[in-house]
């Protein structure tokens, strides 16, 4: 059932969406693949689906969202603390 | 076939609205305790609370007190401020509206006026009750769509479902407004593609580009702490959410706050101020877009919203589309669509679309959505400053 816990929006994706709360090691199936968790993904949150080394264009609806600004291993937690906006900064407490 | 209140103008409008409207924040008292006894009566609050002159502010007060969704309006004066109270009243009138204005300062004072401007708005409610219902084809009906407290099932759910009825709702004629370009930047290359001319495409860049220099200024983007909590990590991917909301039709033109669309179709409403900023943030909340997006003409407004806000408006109905389960779960007496269903598998993006347009239908027809019900009666009216709209913005 672990296909179920993330959602991919365009082919073009490099990142999935989760859907069902994941822990460390839950191994989520891909169509050929499978990637592992490298830690507590939250329901909402995004999850990388191939490597990603710093400098990377994050694509999720099949268009740009940010760049990674770390290398990014399948299974890592995709969020502000290893993207960035094209744009603009934003704030979080 | 809808119904609706014919005014003399010609509009129509969904609901029969009383509003009693201040007219500088000292006046605001004396607005709310007349309006309490019939707060469950179609009596609304509106109002501004700057005493310094804005062109802005009046335009907004004479578009929202003309609004089709009002039948009659008190405004409430202190006496010394600068908005122009004269020129709001003779516009209400001009429109064939009732109306009275209530100077504080001239009529003994605040019990004196709390119990004339009662009396006004019970004898108004009488004459309102007799207007009778007349029929109102979607071509005269105009909605317009915000989204607040967004999540990452904003974007995959209840936005895609507003823009699939929105698509649903222009090909039977009616009008849709779209909004808040600082949460379209990024997407304004795409947007632009569905433009209705190569003129408005420009426009369409342009206005984004405005938005993003605007917040660049400001220092952040339209983002809130929250916004990350919920799996969104920067403005572009936010933006793509939101963007999903205003489905795939063709768009027609840009308007600003109280331009009313010239023509039916679907417009985007930008309402982040012209020039340096002056004032503040675009929007300080979301009942500041959603006065605006009234102000241009819409009958009720479409609110999607994942972390789960409980806002509703004066002058015209809000229906909430709950993006995520959980939250729909958690506040289930606020929501009125439960678009997180699509995400647990009970139902799919077209069911939820075809509830949503039989919500949509059902309240301009009459019935109570649940902000309405539970009274949420919130307005919110900041200074601003724009320019007029360029050519190439409007259609024809």
């Amino acid at each position: 059932m672990s296909s179920k816990k993330i959602l991919i929006l365009n082919s073009n994706d490099n990142v999935g969406i989760v859907i069902s709360n994941i822990t460390k090691g839950d191994v989520i199936f891909l169509n050929e693949e499978m990637i592992s968790a490298t830690s507590d993904v939250s329901f909402g949150h995004k999850i990388a689906l191939k490597e990603l080394p710093v400098g990377t264009i994050v694509k999720k609806y099949g268009v740009p969202i940010g760049v990674t600004t770390t290398d990014i291993n399948p299974g890592d937690h995709i969020h502000v603390h290893n993207i960035e906006s094209l744009y603009m900064k934003q704030y979080t407490k | 076939m809808l119904k609706g209140y014919l005014r003399k103008d010609g509009k129509k409008g969904i609901r029969n609205y009383t509003m009693v409207a201040y007219t500088v924040e000292c006046a605001h008292h004396v607005a709310r305790e007349i309006q309490y006894p019939y707060r469950e009566s179609g009596v609304h609050v509106i109002g501004f609370h700057g005493c310094a002159p804005n062109d802005y502010a009046n335009e907004m007060m004479q578009a929202l007190c003309t609004h089709p969704n009002v039948g009659a309006v008190l405004i409430v004066s202190l006496g010394c401020e600068n908005l122009n109270k004269e020129a709001l009243e003779k516009e209400i009138i001009a429109t064939g509206r009732l109306a009275k204005t209530i100077t504080i300062q001239e009529s003994k004072g605040s019990r004196t006026s709390i119990n004339l401007g009662r009396e006004w708005v019970e004898e108004q409610l009488q004459v309102l009750q007799k207007q009778p219902l007349v029929d109102m084809p979607m071509e005269e009906l105009i909605v317009g769509t915000i989204c607040g407290g967004s999540d990452a099932t904003s974007g995959i759910t209840a936005n895609p479902v507003i823009g699939k009825v929105f698509d649903s709702i222009l090909s039977q004629g009616a009008t849709a407004i779209f909004e808040e370009t600082g949460e379209l930047i990024g997407c304004e290359h795409i947007m632009a593609e569905r433009a209705a001319t190569p003129e408005l495409a420009k426009q369409l860049v342009k206005t984004v580009d405005k938005a993003k220099d605007y917040y660049m200024k400001m220092g952040f983007g339209s983002f809130s702490d929250g916004n990350a909590k919920g799996g969104l990590s920067t403005i572009e991917e936010k933006s793509m959410g939101a963007y999903s909301k205003s489905g795939n039709s063709k768009i027609n033109g840009i308007i600003k706050p109280t331009i009313a669309p010239t023509t039916n179709g679907l417009f985007l409403l930008d309402v982040v101020p012209d020039g340096d900023p002056m004032f503040g943030w675009p929007n300080a909340n979301d009942n500041a877009e959603i006065a605006e997006l009234i102000a241009c003409g819409s009958h009720m407004v479409l609110f999607s919203t994942g972390r789960g806000s409980v806002v509703g408006s004066a002058v015209a109905p809000v229906i909430k589309i709950c993006a995520n389960p959980e939250t729909y779960t958690n506040l289930v007496e606020d929501m009125d669509v439960n678009a997180g269903k699509i995400l647990t598998g009970e139902a799919s993006l077209d069911d939820v679309a075809n509830e949503l347009e039989q919500c949509v239908i059902d309240v301009a027809n009459g019935e109570l959505s649940k902000s309405e019900q539970l009274l949420h009666q919130e307005f919110q009216l900041a200074y601003k400053k724009f320019n007029e709209l360029e050519p190439g913005c409007l259609p024809g």
